[in-house]
């Protein structure tokens, strides 16, 4: 009778290490098995701010080694793998998996908005300044969200004009997005007269 | 008369060039004269993208002022 029951809960607690081990290390638990999805759930997390774990980077690398036999999920994988190296700090990283992105498929916008950051974060503004540029050119669907990174950009690089009428763009572009509005507020601006 | 139509009509025709020349020459006009220092908690916005890579930015997030970390 002991020995029966001892076996029920050694073999309880055995089926539970998993989800125990996976929330001590995250806080959030993969929600597919296949590691492409996982590790653009976690790109969408981190993008939102949101926990950022060396499990999701491992998900991540698996999404990557999965990938390699088609040039849109490699990409979406490198990409995504950009996305959790930047909310880490983890630049050089970043900026190498955006220029595999690119290598594997050039016409993704996110992969040089990633791109754009990573070397904005290494104070090398102006080819940031061009990395955004080349997003824009790639009619991305959120423009207003490169707009705003390219004016941190030029902002950083000393181009204040150029900063400002960037933060207007994503101000008109997004209206109920109150950021750039934010950023347009610290601007002084006069308009100079007509010759 | 008939020179007056043309007149109107070549004037009509123009309003759109002259509009789009007077925008970009209130962009050309503009002077930064002074300039804040930024929030060091703004940060740039990453991309995320589906599987097949899609975008799946959220707009709403970025309103929400999340975003990676910079330096």
């Amino acid at each position: 009778m002991n020995a029966k029951f001892l076996a029920l809960a050694a073999a309880g607690v055995i089926a539970v290490l998993p989800i125990m081990k996976a929330s001590a290390g995250d806080s959030v638990l993969p929600l597919s098995p296949d590691p492409l999805e996982q590790c653009s759930s976690f790109a969408a997390r981190a993008e939102a701010g949101g926990a950022v774990s060396n499990w999701s980077l491992n998900v991540c690398g698996n999404a990557v080694d999965r990938a390699k036999g088609t040039r849109d999920e490699l990409a979406a994988a490198y990409i995504n793998r950009s996305v959790i190296h930047l909310a880490r700090q983890e630049y050089d990283a970043a900026l190498a998996d955006s220029d595999a992105a690119i290598r594997a498929k050039s016409s993704l916008p996110q992969a040089h908005i990633n791109r754009g950051i990573a070397l904005s974060a290494k104070k090398r503004n102006k080819e940031a300044g061009q990395a955004f540029t080349d997003a824009l050119a790639l009619n991305p669907s959120h423009a207003e969200i490169v707009y705003f990174d390219r004016a941190m950009a030029r902002e950083d690089d000393g181009d204040m004009k150029g900063a400002y009428l960037d933060y207007r763009k994503a101000a008109q572009l997004a209206p109920t997005w109150d950021t750039p509005k934010q950023q347009l507020a610290r601007f002084s601006v006069a308009h100079a007269p007509n010759s | 008369m008939k020179w007056a139509l043309f007149f109107c009509a070549v004037s009509v025709a123009a309003l759109p060039f002259q509009i789009t020349m007077a925008a970009q020459n209130d962009d050309d006009d503009i002077v930064i004269l002074a300039v804040k220092p930024r929030d060091p908690n703004v940060k740039p916005i990453a991309a995320a993208v589906s599987p097949k890579g899609q975008d799946i930015s959220k707009p709403q997030a970025a309103q929400a002022g999340v975003q990676v970390s910079r330096r």
